[in-house]
C-alpha cells in the first residue's frame, strides 16, 4: 500500500500557502502551515526516492508524537538507557513519567495550537534524559535532546534548594522550545539574541502550562519554574514574566537579578552575556501584550510571537528589531492599526522600546546597549 | 593555594561563586582540594574550553588557581568539562552554596 497523501497538498503551490500563512487570519494560517508541512514531507520523500536515498516501499504513517525517555543513572553519558518509549505504560519512577507526559503536553500544544509537528516541524523524535549527573540543579537542551537533573534530591532535606527539574511543566516546555528555536530563528546564544532565545523559550514554556491548566492570561501565574525550589527557598520560581526581578529573594540564592526595563539592561560577560537575566525585559513585554488582549494568551499574543519566531527574525536580531517585526506580524495577522498590533506596541513601550513607526514612549528613553557588546561577548565565549 | 570559582548560566541563571585559600582550611579539607587540582593537571589545561555548540541552559564555569608564582584560569561550559575536573567542580559548587548561606 503506497504512502497516502492528500492531493490538495500538491494542488495549492507552496508560495500561495506561505502567503496564506503570512496574511491569512489565524485559522487560515494554521491550515496553510499544516498543509505546507505535509506538502514538504511528501516532496522530501519523493526527492529521496528519486535520489535513490530511499526505496519506494509500503509505509504506514506514524501519527502523533514519538517520545523516548532515558535514564542517565546519575552519570553524564547521553542519552543513557531507554526506560519508556511511545505508548509504554507509566513506570514507577516519577521523573520518567513527568518527562514523558511533559513532552507529550508540549508536543500537543504545538501541534494543536500552531499545527507544528515536533521541534523540527517534521516529526522529529522527542528524546529526554532524566537523572543526569549527581546534585545536578539544572535542565538543558543539548542541540538534540532534553536533559534533566534531580536537583538536590541526594542532599539532606534541610539543605535542598532545588527539586527535580521535571516537576515543572513549563521547564519541559521551555527546553523543548529551545529545540523549536534551533530549527527556526536559531537565535545566537549571547547578549540580546541569546536573551531573546531564552525569552521565546519562557513564553512558550509558560503557554504550555497555561493551556494545560485552561488558564486565561489574567488567571495565569506567569512564573517560570514554579515548584523547582524547595520549601527552604524564599521564592515562587526562577523568573516572573509579569514582574521580573521579584521571583525570589533568598539568603542562599540571593535576589532575582532580572531587569524589567531597558534602562536597567545588564551588560555582563557572565551567563553568555546575561541571557537568563535580560530576558526579563521581553518577557514583560509579552505579558503586557497578552494582558491587554485578554483571553487565552496562546491564541493571539502566542500566534504573533510564534509567527515571528518562524524565520521572520534572524539569528542576530536585537530586542528593537524583534519588537519591530512582532509589530509588523501583528499587523499582517490582525490588520494594520488593529487592537492586537497596538497591544504589541504598548507591551514594548512599557519596557522602554518604541516600535518603529509608532509614537515614542512617554517614559525616559533607555540607554542604548553598547553596540559592540554582542561581538565582545561572542568573542569572549569563543565565537568567531 | 588560592582558588576562585564561579558558576553562571543554567536554566535558573543563578550565579554561584566562592574564593578558597587552602592554607586557611583544616588539612582534611585542604588536602582533597589540592589533590583534585593536581589530578586534573589543572595548570596544563587550555584557558578556553567553552564549546560553541554546547546547547542551551548549560552552566558556564570559571576557575582560577594561584599556587605560589603560578596563576591559571580555565573557562568551560557544561559540555566540555574534562572528566578529571568534575569532582573538583562538584566540591566547589557545594562550598559556594555553603558560603552563600553564611
Amino acid at each position: 500500500m503506497p504512502a497516502s497523501h492528500n492531493p490538495l497538498f500538491c494542488i495549492v503551490p507552496p508560495y500561495i500557502l506561505r502567503n496564506i500563512i503570512e496574511h491569512g487570519n489565524p485559522g487560515q494560517s494554521a491550515w496553510a502551515q499544516k498543509t505546507l508541512v505535509q506538502t514538504n514531507q511528501v516532496h522530501d520523500e519523493r526527492s529521496d526516492i528519486l535520489d535513490g536515498k530511499k526505496q519506494l516501499v509500503a509505509k504506514t504513517a506514524v501519527p502523533g508524537e514519538q517520545r523516548v525517555v532515558y535514564d542517565a543513572q546519575n552519570g553524564t553519558a547521553l542519552p543513557g538507557i531507554a526506560v519508556r518509549r511511545e505508548g509504554d505504560p507509566p513506570v514507577s519512577d516519577p521523573a520518567v513519567n513527568e518527562a514523558y507526559d511533559g513532552a507529550g503536553l508540549t508536543y500537543t500544544f504545538y501541534s494543536e495550537v500552531y499545527s507544528r509537528n515536533s521541534m523540527d516541524n517534521l516529526g522529529m523524535r522527542i528524546d529526554s534524559t532524566v537523572h543526569y549527573d549527581r546534585s545536578f540543579d539544572n535542565a538543558f537542551w543539548n542541540g538534540e535532546q532534553m536533559v534533566y537533573g534531580d536537583g538536590d534530591e541526594d542532599l539532606p532535606e534541610a539543605e535542598r534548594l532545588f527539586n527535580r527539574f521535571t516537576s515543572s511543566l513549563d521547564v519541559i516546555g521551555h527546553e523543548l522550545t529551545h529545540g523549536v528555536i534551533q530549527y527556526e530563528a536559531n537565535l545566537v546564544y549571547a547578549s540580546q539574541p541569546g536573551a531573546l532565545n531564552e525569552h521565546f523559550a519562557d513564553v512558550f514554556g509558560s503557554l504550555v502550562k497555561q493551556r494545560s491548566l485552561g488558564q486565561t492570561a489574567a488567571q495565569a501565574d506567569w512564573i517560570i519554574g514554579a515548584g523547582i525550589f524547595t520549601a527552604n527557598v524564599n521564592g515562587v520560581g526562577v523568573r516572573s514574566m509579569k514582574a521580573p526581578g521579584t521571583a525570589y529573594d533568598d539568603p542562599v540564592l540571593g535576589k532575582d537579578p532580572q531587569p524589567a526595563h531597558m534602562r536597567d539592561y545588564v551588560n555582563t560577560t557572565q551567563d553568555y552575556g546575561g541571557v537568563h537575566i535580560n530576558c526579563g525585559i521581553p518577557n514583560l513585554a509579552f505579558y503586557r501584550t497578552a494582558m491587554e488582549l485578554g483571553g487565552f494568551a496562546w491564541e493571539k499574543a502566542g500566534q504573533i510571537w510564534y509567527t515571528t519566531l518562524r524565520k521572520r527574525i534572524t539569528s542576530t536580531s536585537s530586542f528593537q528589531q524583534t519588537a519591530n517585526t512582532l509589530y509588523t506580524v501583528a499587523g499582517e495577522l490582525y490588520g494594520a492599526g488593529s487592537l492586537e498590533q497596538q497591544a504589541v506596541a504598548n507591551g514594548w513601550a512599557f519596557v522602554g522600546i518604541t516600535v518603529a513607526g509608532t509614537e515614542p514612549n512617554p517614559e525616559p528613553e533607555p540607554e542604548p546597549e553598547n553596540p559592540g557588546c554582542l561581538s565582545s561577548v561572542m568573542q569572549f565565549l569563543g565565537f568567531r | 593555594m588560592q582558588i576562585y570559582f564561579e558558576r553562571s548560566g543554567g536554566f535558573a541563571g543563578i550565579r554561584f561563586q566562592t574564593s578558597v585559600n587552602t592554607e586557611e582550611l583544616p588539612p582534611q579539607q585542604a588536602e582533597p582540594l589540592c589533590n583534585m587540582i593536581h589530578d586534573a593537571s589543572f595548570f596544563d589545561l587550555p584557558e578556553e574550553l567553552t564549546a560553541r555548540d554546547a546547547g542551551r541552559d548549560r552552566f558556564i564555569y570559571r576557575l582560577t588557581v594561584t599556587d605560589g608564582e603560578r596563576t591559571h584560569t580555565v573557562q568551560m561550559n557544561g559540555s566540555n568539562v574534562p572528566e578529571k575536573l568534575q569532582p573538583l567542580l562538584h566540591e566547589l559548587t557545594a562550598i559556594a552554596r555553603t558560603h552563600r548561606a553564611h
